[in-house]
């Protein structure tokens, strides 16, 4: 089910970014995709009634009650990877802004 | 003989990148000494398996050194620093992003792991939003960045797909146990594949390219066109050769987007007016051709294709971004008869781009003539007769161009006022040295090509007798 949601969330990113024009809508979108492809990832390692692969006084030693930790630190790489993504897409954002005065791509690609 | 561990090609740039930031006067001397010593490192690597962090695959990380590698990773540094010693005042403020774009590119090449492949993936576009970001076009830019956004999603969800299927994101488990069990896999490669094929500008996911490469500069052509081209396609056929294990209707479907990319790559580029929208287009019919060498089992054909492109293609995006920059434009019209004045540039120029045509004496024909011949002996005939009809075609074009570019337009006398290189002795000289030089490599390559093309049957595994190749293994490494 979490798997259908998170891949749901990925589609109606991607759908988004293909049918704005509004580069900050695209770029809402963008972050919409990666967080559906996140959770998507996340829901990989999940098992149910597995623990968060934590080390702690209640659960000291790496039994095999834990969930799988790789996705997990594979979704943190991605998160990170993300917001450099969005940082350097508002960065653009603010060019094109100052450039065309606009942020709608249809229209200035429409008047080049 | 001295032996360096490859970590250094992607560890040295990624310091000096940041070392930099505190050393601006000094930036290009960064860049140039940077790329050398890579250059140097290369040189002096050893062919095995290098741990990182002391733990062992499947768990650890591995950078792989094999001929495939080894000889990606020679042609991409030499091109890189060649590149580097052109640097203009432009490039001064991105010394930082060419270096991280030098390191995730040998990452690219050396990586044993399919998640540090998507991170270097990721860190090797990010660069590449900032270069392109020089050229003043920030809504391509954008575009560029979305589909490449998209890209990466789609190869993140696939990986994501083939770690829930098998358990394990290392190279060499992944190939044993597709090997083993290769059904239900098929989406996940699909999605990879259209993941990578937005970096190497297969047709319908290279829209971003048009709006990007049709005007960049003599810094940004040869980086993005040729060297991070000619890098993801190694990529491509590293993932498409020695680890998926993929079925004859998969291949099929890949197969045929690289046939309309290549079918609809000549047939823009043989519309065009316009030179670096030829070269453009080219690009992405030679790239749609080496893409369907890679999954039908030539990979040694495609993979010195690769290389030969990526020269040819260096060569003409730098000269074809000078000529634009100096004659305000590339229209056929406005440059007509530029070589008249510029004839060194002239000779590297038609020198490459007869190579990219596979015409004879150059190594770009010695290339295509070892594929027609292996095709017919494989008693395949649809193919060599598509990739005859398409260098022919392109062979038009090609010439089309280089003769517009010689000729003189009617009563015109002497050579045109379009000087290519400003009046900037150093970039004169450099340009003069690494043209000719590189386009004398094509020459060379095509007259004695026994080296090079058995270098490249070394490189994947023609000389195996048949038997599949995997060169990552999941053994120890150096040392161990």
């Amino acid at each position: 089910m979490m798997e259908l949601l998170s891949l749901s969330l990925l589609f109606l990113g991607i759908y988004g970014l293909v049918t704005k024009h509004h580069i900050l809508k695209m770029i809402v979108s963008l972050n919409v995709m990666e967080t559906g492809l996140n959770l998507f990832i996340t829901t990989l390692g999940y098992q149910e009634g597995q623990i968060a692969p934590i080390l702690s006084s209640q659960f000291p030693s790496s039994a095999l009650n834990f969930v799988d930790p790789l996705p997990q630190s594979l979704v943190l790489t991605s998160i990170v990877i993300g917001v450099g993504t969005t940082a350097v897409a508002l960065a653009y954002a603010i060019k094109i802004f100052k450039d065309h005065g606009c942020l709608d791509l249809e229209k200035i690609e429409g008047r080049l | 003989m001295m032996n360096l561990n490859p970590v250094l090609t992607i560890a040295l740039p990624l310091i000096l990148a940041f070392t930099k930031i505190m050393y601006r006067r000094i930036a290009n001397l960064f860049l140039i000494v940077g790329s050398l010593i890579n250059i140097f490192v290369v040189v002096f690597l050893k062919e095995g398996q290098y741990l990182m962090g002391g733990y062992r695959p499947p768990f650890g990380i591995i950078l792989q050194v094999d001929t495939y590698a080894l000889y990606s990773l020679l042609v991409l540094n030499v091109l890189f620093a060649a590149l580097m010693l052109l640097v203009t005042k432009k490039a001064e403020n991105l010394t930082s992003s060419s270096l991280i774009a030098l390191a995730a590119l040998n990452g690219l090449i050396l990586t044993g792991d399919l998640f540090n492949l998507f991170v270097f993936l990721e860190i090797a576009t990010i660069a590449a939003l900032i270069l392109v970001s020089s050229i003043k076009k920030y809504h391509q830019a954008f575009n560029y960045m979305v589909a490449g956004a998209i890209g990466s999603t789609f190869y993140l969800l696939g990986l994501g797909l083939l770690y829930k299927q098998y358990g394990t994101l290392n190279m060499a488990r992944m190939h044993e146990l597709m090997a083993a069990s290769p059904s239900g896999s098929a989406v996940a490669v699909i999605l990879i594949f259209i993941g990578l094929a937005v970096e190497i500008k297969l047709m319908p996911f290279s829209s971003w390219a048009a709006g990007v490469l049709k005007n960049a500069d003599e810094w940004i052509g040869p980086m993005i066109g040729a060297i991070y081209g000619g890098v993801m396609m190694i990529v491509v056929g590293r993932l498409f050769t020695d680890i998926f294990v993929m079925d004859a209707k998969v291949r099929l479907m890949l197969s045929l987007l690289t046939l309309i990319t290549l079918v609809g790559g000549e047939a823009a580029a043989f519309q065009s007016r316009k030179v670096r929208e030829v070269l453009l287009y080219s690009g992405v019919a030679q790239a749609g051709l080496e893409a369907l060498l890679i999954l039908n089992g030539y990979p040694a054909i495609g993979f010195i294709l690769v290389l030969s492109n990526m020269t040819a293609k260096y060569v003409m995006f730098l000269l074809a971004g000078y000529m634009a920059e100096e004659a305000g434009g590339d229209d056929f019209d406005r440059l007509t008869g530029v070589f008249r004045s510029n004839p060194v540039h002239g000779f590297a120029f038609t020198v490459a781009g007869l190579s990219l045509a596979g015409l004879p004496l150059f190594f770009g024909f010695i290339v295509k003539l070892n594929l027609l011949y292996n095709l017919m002996l494989s008693h395949s005939y649809w193919l060599p007769a598509l990739i005859l009809s398409a260098s022919l075609v392109e062979g038009i074009y090609m010439l089309r161009m280089i003769l517009g570019l010689w000729r003189l337009p009617e009563g015109h006398r002497g050579g045109l006022q379009v000087r290519i290189l400003g009046s900037s002795h150093r970039r004169k000289y450099a340009v003069y040295t690494i043209s000719m030089v590189l386009s004398l490599a094509l020459i060379l390559f095509g007259l004695a090509p026994d080296n090079a093309l058995s270098i490249a049957r070394r490189a994947r595994g023609a000389d195996t007798d048949g038997k599949p190749l995997v060169l990552i293994t999941m053994k120890g490494g150096i040392g161990q």
